[in-house]
């Protein structure tokens, strides 16, 4: 937002248009003129981009950027409330773009229509002030984190999924989020909001939040609070707020950085070609590739047990396999055999092993298949549906 | 009585609330005690070696504990004690 000198003058218009912030304490003309200087990069033109740009713009930031390398889906409508129906097949940038222009033509839209990538994030993040993250993926969330970090942006974070939110915000010097989460959920161990789904007003409560807190850094409100994180149950309508400290041995922003370029995120959050395969979880149950398991499965005494949810079960299993979910596991402990060998299957191979590791405790003898039920239909094996 | 708020989805997972009471004197008996709730889910939550997995965060009565820390600490009588893990969805 540069020195007070550099913050434009308020035209008359202006004047009336934010005349209702202006007399906010803390705000007046000069924080306003402030916003006007200030320069935002919103990654992600989805659900929590839409709320928080829709905001931004609404307030006079006089840049906001956004990233985004998607189109519009039928399927975001209910939560991506910067697009509308007739919007579907285009770039959610130029929707996005389209729609706050018109909302406040005071505002300078910048529109970065690709994806952000190790190779781009730096760049992108140099041109602004402070970054709302609004991306829906693993890889993306650590990439937006080390970006910011190396770059010295302050950080306004969240996620949703289902019925909660969690919030979270970095200022430089008061930890980020591998400060938080130094680690991302083995992969399938937490599901997307395609699989979960996602309330999507709670994506407006969240992305709004975002705004406000944006917006506090800004306008320099609050500036002596350090980083916080927060956690909002939309069905108990609860806000939980607990401390965020910098943690001292962190890989980017600790004392002895280890992460001081921008890695592979794919690979490290275990997804893609790149991956280490089975990086986690490490439980104590064998897990064994297809080949594996079609070897096992030619003795007659290897039972498939599948434990997943019913409805995940119903549409595509392994032939001859039984339905237990995970909950359930210990009916089986209590009625099967254990001299009789379990192959235990899930979708991605993660419930799995944690369901083989427990039946192994129990005093079976369990394997888990490596990569689940997604990686035995992928490689063309025989499977059913009921 | 200690109060334990499990991931919801975690919870949605094994049937249960995410919001919970008991009476546990430390972390190793509120695994213990989640496990015979939900046969299995101590597997989700601690590592064979006894310390938590590294991608859940723990806070105690809001003090977040280090990275990996042993299920053991002791639980004081009103302890608040959330997991939490990240969630990615935008």
């Amino acid at each position: 937002m540069g020195d007070e000198h550099m913050w434009p003058p308020l035209t008359s218009r202006q004047l009336g248009r934010y005349q209702r912030q202006m007399v906010l304490p803390g705000v007046g003309l000069d924080g306003q003129r402030r916003l006007l200087a200030s320069r935002v990069l919103v990654i992600g033109a989805g659900a929590l981009g839409s709320a928080a740009a829709t905001y931004l713009a609404a307030a006079g930031v006089g840049t906001l950027g956004l990233v985004d390398g998607d189109t519009v889906e039928l399927s975001n409508l209910h939560r991506q409330i910067l697009h509308d129906t007739l919007d579907v097949g285009r770039s959610k940038t130029a929707s996005g773009a389209e729609r706050l222009r018109s909302l406040n033509p005071d505002v300078t839209i910048v529109e970065h229509s690709t994806f952000l990538s190790s190779a781009n994030a730096l760049d992108i993040f140099r041109d602004y002030d402070l970054v709302v993250n609004g991306s829906d993926n693993f890889p993306a969330r650590y990439l937006v984190n080390d970006a910011a970090v190396m770059t010295g942006k302050p950080l306004v974070d969240a996620a949703i999924l289902r019925f909660e939110g969690q919030l979270a915000v970095f200022r430089p010097g008061f930890g980020c989020y591998r400060c938080l989460f130094p680690a991302p959920p083995p992969p399938g161990a937490v599901p997307d909001c395609a699989q979960a789904g996602v309330f999507g007003a709670l994506a407006g409560v969240m992305g709004s939040m975002q705004a406000v807190e944006a917006l506090k850094i800004l306008l320099g409100l609050a500036a002596d609070e350090p980083g916080r994180f927060m956690i909002y149950d939309a069905l108990a309508s609860n806000w939980y707020r607990m401390p965020l400290n910098r943690d001292r041995a962190c890989p980017v922003c600790g004392e002895h950085p280890t992460v001081t370029a921008l890695i592979d995120y794919e690979a490290f959050c275990g997804i893609g070609e790149s991956a280490v395969p089975a990086e986690a979880p490490s439980t104590r149950a064998q897990a064994v590739s297809i080949a594996e398991a079609q070897a096992l499965l030619q003795d007659p005494g290897v039972s498939i047990i599948d434990v997943r949810e019913a409805h995940e079960f119903a549409a595509g299993h392994i032939p001859g396999a039984t339905n237990i979910p995970l909950e359930q596991l210990d009916r089986l402990a209590s009625t099967h055999d254990p001299q009789k060998p379990l192959l235990v299957v899930c979708a991605a191979g993660v419930r799995s092993a944690y369901g083989a590791e427990y039946l192994e405790s129990r005093g079976f003898k369990a394997w888990t298949l490596s990569g689940g039920f997604s990686h035995w239909q992928a490689s063309g094996q025989d499977w059913t549906a009921t | 009585m200690i109060t334990v708020h499990l991931p919801i989805d975690l919870a949605g997972q094994f049937k249960m609330e995410a919001v919970l009471n008991t009476d546990a004197g430390d972390l190793r008996d509120l695994v213990a005690h989640l496990d015979r709730m939900r046969p299995g889910m101590a597997g989700w939550l601690v590592e064979a070696d006894g310390r938590f997995r590294q991608h859940l965060s723990i806070f105690v009565s809001g003090r977040r504990l280090e990275t990996r820390s042993p299920a053991s600490g002791r639980l004081d009588d009103g302890a608040d004690v959330w997991i939490l893990r990240a969630v990615s969805g935008g």
